[in-house]
């Protein structure tokens, strides 16, 4: 991992922060969040320690649940994402294998990729957090988590294609 | 004996070579845990962790920033229900109003002993949306702000939320919509009391459970705050009967009360302190463990 991935990494996390806690949280739909920051542990590079990676999304869970004021929902979620990572990685494995340090966008392996991996994780994290958050299983909220799990997966698929980084 | 000390420099070191190899199993289950904690244990207010929360001087600075530039969008509902306000107020004022006393004996009254201490507020961070909804205000420890306090509107007297966080400088204020909350609540009427609660659905309105059946409740019936906690004084108004209807099987109504508040539009406070709730909260410990 090279000093400007290091840097990229923290200025997104910071950015990210922001985002989440004074733009996104002021939209007002009755049960629905827009949710970004889970895009910073989709891009977390390869090859971190797992110790590491998992303090990487602890650290911003818990900074969108001090502006949200959820008090550790985001933080486990988060945290969640970043423990089954792994699995998904060696599940969509390409055919290669995968280079150690380089970020996980659309720039270094495709869109199709992308969505793909993108698709199993913001599911799995928004079926997470909202399950923790209501602690009950009614239709309206598999509408909920599938109304705010598209509204993630769009957020960081747009996000590939103004920003396209490579890092 | 030094066969041993190799033995156990190699367990050691097994150990040793166990944890980093699953450090991130460890890593995962300590966090997991710290934040399943903190989640569930966000209702005590005693909670260590106030400052991953808008109460700390860096999100609540924050807030109040972006809060000075959004206010100027709301500067005249607010100016206009100000104004009203002031009316209602100056209406009340000895001076406009007509004795119809010929000879009125003035009392010098020493009995009465200030019981409510009222701290006005500013709103800074406000959601509805959420089953767990807090208001972050601009009033916190310094200013005198005590954890538990009743928060009233100030415009209009409607119920808002109960202080749930306490900082230096701001405080978070559990909202009456929040699933979390309780306050107890009852029918002017015919001052039958019950448990006010939210759902989670409609920011509008909240309901109102443990009426017994047999209690005659009409649609528009006014509902108030009991003051049989130690949290809102009495006859805070909460709203209006909307329905009512007795689930089967069940002794209590379910009714639901339609807000006077519209949460959304809150822009100033009162945090209302219990001069004497310890007293009160003593005493009736001392009953209860008797």
């Amino acid at each position: 991992m090279n000093s400007s991935l290091i840097r990229s990494n923290i200025i997104r996390f910071i950015v990210f922060v922001l985002i989440q806690g004074v733009v996104l949280k002021g939209v007002n739909i009755p049960n629905i969040d827009i949710l970004l920051y889970p895009l910073f542990v989709l891009m977390l590079p390869l090859g971190m320690a797992d110790g590491l990676l998992l303090l990487a999304c602890f650290a911003i869970g818990m900074s969108v649940d001090a502006f949200y004021g959820t008090m550790g929902l985001h933080a486990s979620g988060a945290l969640f994402m970043g423990g089954i990572r792994k699995f998904v990685l060696a599940f969509l494995e390409p055919r290669g294998g995968y280079d150690a340090g380089k970020a996980l966008t659309k720039a270094n392996f495709g869109v199709a990729w992308f969505i793909k991996y993108a698709g199993i994780l913001l599911f799995l994290h928004t079926f997470w957090v909202s399950l923790l958050e209501y602690l009950q299983f009614s239709w309206l909220l598999g509408v909920r988590i599938i109304v705010v799990f598209a509204i993630s997966l769009l957020l960081a698929v747009v996000y590939q294609f103004i920003f396209n980084p490579k890092e | 004996m030094l066969l041993d000390g190799v033995a156990h420099y190699f367990f050691m070191q097994r150990i040793f070579l166990f944890l980093l190899k699953y450090n991130g199993v460890f890593v995962f289950i300590l966090l997991q845990i710290i934040s399943l904690s903190y989640y569930f244990t966000r209702n005590q207010t005693d909670n260590k962790m106030t400052f991953v929360s808008s109460a700390n001087g860096l999100i609540g600075g924050l807030y109040e920033s972006t809060n000075r530039v959004s206010r100027y969008w709301n500067l005249s509902a607010v100016n206009d229900s100000l104004a009203r306000e002031n009316a209602n107020l100056k209406m009340q004022l000895p001076s406009s109003k007509f004795s119809s006393l010929v000879n009125p004996i003035t009392v010098e009254d020493t009995t009465l002993q200030q019981k409510y201490e009222y701290l006005e507020a500013k709103v800074i961070n406000n959601t509805i949306h959420r089953p767990h909804n807090y208001i972050t205000i601009n009033r916190g420890s310094q200013q005198g702000v005590r954890n538990n306090a009743a928060v009233i509107n100030a415009q209009g007297n409607g119920i808002v939320g109960v202080v749930h966080r306490v900082g230096r400088n701001y405080s978070i204020v559990m909202s009456v919509l929040n699933i979390d909350i309780r306050v107890s609540s009852k029918i002017v009427r015919n001052n039958y009391f019950g448990s006010l609660l939210w759902d989670g659905h409609n920011s509008a309105r909240v309901e109102l459970q443990s009426i017994p059946k047999h209690a005659d409740i009409v649609v528009g019936d006014t509902v108030v705050t009991s003051g049989y906690s130690t949290v809102f004084p009495e006859g805070i108004l909460i709203g209006t009967v909307d329905s009512f209807y007795v689930p089967s099987g069940l002794n209590f109504y379910n009714i639901e009360v339609d807000l006077i508040n519209d949460l959304n539009a809150v822009r100033y406070v009162y945090v209302i302190n219990d001069l004497l709730k310890e007293e009160k909260i003593k005493l009736e410990e001392e009953v209860a463990n008797e």
